[in-house]
């Protein structure tokens, strides 16, 4: 059965919120097992659902693109439960007000994955947009979590009013669409003719989508909603988020308006360039670690984006596997980072100096993190970056790549800060960070394993490679 | 011929009195009155939705948001005591910045929609709709059915209320040890002290 992974999902959902009623203080652990579970198990019932199919009379389909995206939405919505375990349960060092309620926390979390699995495997714009609220609406309640903590609360209000903002441009180039065919499939659009309404609808929708991938201009809020969210949920925004982002404009870019696709590179090309340059010069004045990880997550949208030039073959997989390296570095940079923030309140990047000293293992995962994210090889980054490099290069956008090899320069002094501070400065006078507890000790490990191998071992490519190739000319027959 | 009229005139009345009320909206500075005008402003779109034979989604615009939401709005803000909006007078830079964006944007939209061929428009008129075959294609599963996004939309509205729940909860769950924090060294300085909420309940207490 095609929808299996997406009811696993919501069932375990409900089962979280059943369960947190009767479970005992002493035995509330449980709702963590119960999600983490769940979320393996679905993880299984991507695996074993075909490539292919539809279901309810096409309301509901699955391709090689939509699999490999909800292999990721569990993935990393499996590590932010990992993520988040130590710090809901209140089993840290430095104890944090406000955050609590853990199964209405996973109810919630788990829910936006269906959306997001959901989103990839729409073919009208109505489940499309419901399900993008399913997977953006819930994490404005996760971004306002730490109830006591103003800058919490602000993050959630300043993420719902942008949000809303969003949401009213995407509907309004949807309706304008859904006016010009009189249809609500994806797949209607794509004969249209150019006409005025036609263009003001797709810069609405570029807007919207905007919106979601953080790409300059639209990313102005990020860095506070990123600064203000809980930990794990920062984590969650930075790699989740920008996947439905990426998901939702593969649905948009390719399905729907895929018929110019080859006539906007110019301008999808100036949007890679502004927003990797933007956010890699303003994440150098960053000093909370979580709004340079903001300015780090909107330059690598600018990446992202890059896939969406030329031969458009290679862009599909290519974007793929970069979204997969993103998510492992990303996350397990997170792992270190909430448990530093765990364990000593700290929060910002001078605060990580002499960390080599006391935890060396940690800071060496971190780093390798940090490379990867700045395409040193032979890390799963540098591959990923090359990739998408050598799309934007075949579809002879040789300035972009130009300005993209300044950018990972840029990045990479970024991230030399962290490093600088871990392995060159004195240690931290406050003493150092107790071990980490065993959920993030797995995660940091599984994840650093998994960013190495993923550059060195050229199979997982040559999955995601293999079955998405053929997928662009698929939906966009000639 | 007259009926016709009648129609168009009835349209522009509707269509003035929706701008209208939408302006008053945006510039009163009492929150009720905002209120009260967005209720009018919604229903004259439930008018104009009724002359486009789309009679059902009159009825339920007028249902949920007129006699729902507005409502809502109307609770909370009397619950909050805050009848008057809290920020200053914008400025007169902010003002024009606004206007020439908000004139930009209408001027592109209308130009847009001005010259371009709506299959719909053109299809002379209004699709068929009764609340009967509304109500079949929201459960069919078939094709052309809504059943999915009907059950996303029931997954979504649980999860908006759990998450409201849980941010509005006056008082932390009992025994959860990390709510009763904020006497460990370090916390103030990384955390904002509950100095804020202090003072707005102050007032209240004394």
């Amino acid at each position: 059965m095609l929808m299996l992974p997406e009811i696993i999902v919501v069932v375990t959902a409900m089962a979280v919120l059943v369960a947190d009623l009767f479970l005992t203080e002493r035995l509330r652990m449980g709702v963590t097992w119960l999600s983490l579970a769940g979320l393996a198990v679905a993880a299984g019932a991507v695996f074993a659902t075909p490539m292919n199919g539809s279901m309810f009379g096409g309301q509901f389909v699955v391709d090689a693109v939509g699999w490999w995206f909800k292999l990721f939405f569990v993935i990393s919505g499996f590590f932010t439960v990992l993520l988040s375990m130590d710090l809901l349960h209140g089993r840290t060092t430095c104890r944090m007000r406000g955050i609590g309620s853990p199964g209405e926390y996973y109810t919630v979390l788990l829910f936006t994955i269906s959306g997001m699995m959901y989103l990839v495997s729409a073919r009208d714009m109505v489940l499309l947009y419901v399900s993008l609220e399913l997977a953006t609406i819930p994490l404005f309640a996760l971004a306002a979590w730490r109830r006591e903590d103003i800058r919490s609360g602000e993050a959630g209000l300043k993420y719902v009013i942008v949000g809303a903002l969003a949401s009213a441009f995407i509907l309004y180039g949807l309706g304008l669409i859904y006016g010009l065919t009189g249809q609500i499939s994806l797949d209607a659009a794509r004969v249209l003719k150019g006409s005025p309404a036609f263009w003001f609808a797709a810069a609405m929708l570029t807007a919207g989508i905007g919106f979601k991938l953080t790409l300059v201009p639209f990313h102005l809020w990020a860095a506070d909603v990123f600064e203000g969210a809980p930990m794990p949920i920062t984590a969650y925004l930075s790699v989740a988020s920008k996947g439905t982002g990426l998901a939702f404009m593969f649905q948009l870019f390719f399905r729907m308006m895929g018929g110019w696709v080859h006539d906007w590179a110019l301008m999808i090309a100036l949007f890679a360039a502004v927003t990797m340059t933007l956010g890699n010069c303003v994440a150098i004045v960053q000093h909370n670690i979580k709004r340079f990880m903001a300015f780090s997550a909107i330059s690598h949208a600018g990446v992202f984006i890059m896939g969406f030039l030329g031969p458009h073959d290679y862009g599909v997989p290519a974007m793929l596997f970069y979204l997969l390296a993103y998510i492992a570095s990303t996350l397990a940079l997170f792992a270190g980072i909430v448990w530093y923030s765990n364990e000593t309140g700290r929060e910002t990047i001078r605060d990580y100096r002499g960390l080599s000293r006391t935890n060396p293992l940690m800071a060496l995962a971190m780093m390798l993190a940090l490379f990867s994210l700045a395409g040193i090889p032979p890390l799963s980054g540098f591959v990923g970056k090359f990739f998408l490099f050598s799309v934007a290069a075949g579809a002879g956008f040789h300035w972009l790549v130009g300005i993209a090899a300044v950018n990972s320069t840029i990045a990479l002094y970024n991230y030399l800060r962290i490093v600088r501070e871990m392995y060159i400065e004195p240690v931290h006078e406050d003493g150092p960070a107790a071990p980490a507890s065993w959920s993030l000790s797995i995660t940091t490990a599984v994840l650093t394993t998994a960013l190495v191998l993923l550059g060195i071992i050229p199979f997982f490519y040559n999955a995601i490679n293999g079955s998405t190739i053929a997928w662009l000319s698929a939906v966009l027959p000639h | 011929m007259i009926a016709s009229a009648i129609y168009t005139v009835l349209f522009y009345a509707i269509a003035a009195g929706t701008i209208l009320l939408a302006l008053a909206v945006v510039n009163t500075r009492k929150l009720l009155r905002a209120a009260v005008a967005l209720m009018g402003a919604l229903s004259t779109t439930a008018g104009l939705y009724a002359m486009l034979d789309a009679q059902f989604l009159a009825g339920v615009q007028v249902l949920v948001y007129v006699g729902g939401i507005v409502v809502l709005i109307v609770f909370a803000i009397m619950l909050t005591r805050s009848g008057e909006l809290l920020e200053d007078n914008p400025t007169l830079k902010r003002k024009l910045v606004g206007a020439v964006i908000s004139i930009g944007f209408l001027v592109s939209s209308v130009g847009a929609v001005w010259g371009s061929p709506f299959a719909i428009a053109s299809a002379g008129k209004a699709p068929a709709n009764d609340a009967l075959m509304i109500g079949k294609a929201l459960l069919d599963y078939g094709p052309g059915g809504f059943v999915v996004p009907f059950e996303v939309i029931s997954l979504l509205l649980l999860a908006a209320m759990l998450g409201g729940i849980v941010i509005a909860r006056k008082t932390p769950p009992t025994g959860q040890p990390f709510t009763s924090g904020g006497d460990l060294p370090g916390e103030a300085e990384v955390y904002h002290p509950l100095s804020q909420r202090d003072d707005e309940t102050g007032g209240r207490a004394s």
